[in-house]
């Protein structure tokens, strides 16, 4: 039997401040903000790498992995159960875009237009590194073009070089 | 004067992609194609609502009634405002033409109680179901669904001829119903 005297409230004190520890602690702790970005336990991660794929079609830009939305999360059972009939990532995601076209993918398929998606870095990269091999082209010729300099113009430089150590 | 034109050039390419990006709205659900368009409506067996069940049963089997008629699909929210606004208008259409087009409306993201204040409130005669099976909401991803509200206009054969999506417009209905019953 609990009796109520001053040490007894005292330990009951100290209970309810190591409790308030604990949560303060529990809450600053990494593991707390890592959990805000893991999938809730009931959904295999393997539904949010695919959810991920998908766009949201009431959201603006965010997928179905991050949508909260009721179709998100019916979306997500949809592919929960699609893994669970044995079906792969391709047939998955080729159930949505038979519904929803090619917009529902949130990577454009590597065809036709959206060819011009993926290759478009690709040519300003290249165009970007072409540029500069041209304009460091014609730097080192410059730079190889000799100078013509009087003897007092030389003796200035050696003094200048002298001054800079 | 070459170096300037380019600069310019540039500059008024990037200006007006940053126009473009500062004034577009925000996307439009009409203008993104219905994948399924011309397609076989998908198939569907949905829990009809208990004032509709003496004439349709307590479900509604979409295949049941492919081939006798051309229909005409809504799906509607009761929280849904251009729902609200486009419900006479369909109620009066599915009156006009009684015996030619099915009207079936399906409740979405909704409660019971809900839908049936909102078919009361607009004294709705066609048959309404509840995309709501053993709380999973499966027809509104086989319809590809973006918002509400959204109606398919679907061919006696089962294709798809139409998706509106946003409310209806008396001359659309029109125009539509003239399509499915030429």
């Amino acid at each position: 039997m609990k009796t109520i005297n001053v040490n007894g409230e005292r330990g009951t004190r100290s209970e309810v401040y190591a409790l308030c520890v604990f949560l303060f602690s529990l809450f600053f702790s990494p593991s707390f903000f890592l959990a805000q970005d893991a999938p809730p336990p009931t959904l295999d991660p393997k539904v949010f790498e695919i959810a991920y794929q998908l766009r949201c079609p009431v959201c603006t830009a965010q997928s179905v992995g991050d949508s909260a939305s009721p179709i998100a999360v019916e979306m997500r059972n949809v592919i929960q159960e699609q893994l669970g009939q044995g079906k792969s990532e391709k047939e998955i995601l080729a159930f949505f875009q038979e519904r929803y076209g090619d917009w529902i993918l949130l990577n454009p398929p590597k065809r036709g237009l959206y060819l011009f998606a993926w290759l478009l870095p690709l040519v300003v990269a290249l165009t970007g590194i072409g540029f500069l091999a041209m304009y460091l082209r014609r730097w080192t010729k410059r730079a190889k073009v000799p100078v013509e300099a009087s003897d007092e113009d030389l003796e200035r430089v050696r003094e200048e070089m002298k001054w800079q150590g | 004067m070459k170096r300037l034109i380019m600069v310019v050039a540039v500059v008024a390419v990037l200006g007006g992609l940053f126009y473009f990006g500062l004034t577009r709205t925000n996307t439009g659900r009409s203008d993104i194609p219905t994948a399924r368009l011309n397609q076989p409506a998908k198939d569907f067996e949905l829990p009809v609502f208990a004032r509709y069940q003496g004439d349709y049963g307590p479900t509604f089997k979409l295949s049941d009634y492919i081939g006798k008629q051309p229909l005409i699909i809504n799906f509607w929210a009761s929280w849904c405002v251009p729902c609200r606004t486009e419900m006479p208008m369909l109620e009066n259409a599915s009156r006009n033409y009684r015996n030619q087009v099915l009207f079936l409306g399906i409740q979405y993201n909704d409660t019971e109680g809900a839908g049936n204040d909102f078919l009361d409130e607009f004294n709705v005669t066609y048959p309404n179901v509840r995309d709501d099976v053993n709380g999973r909401s499966l027809v509104a991803i086989d319809y590809a669904l973006f918002g509400l509200p959204e109606t398919f206009f679907i061919r006696t054969d089962g294709t798809i001829l139409h998706k509106q999506s946003g409310a209806v417009t008396e001359a659309l209905l029109e125009q539509k119903i003239g399509e499915l019953l030429q």
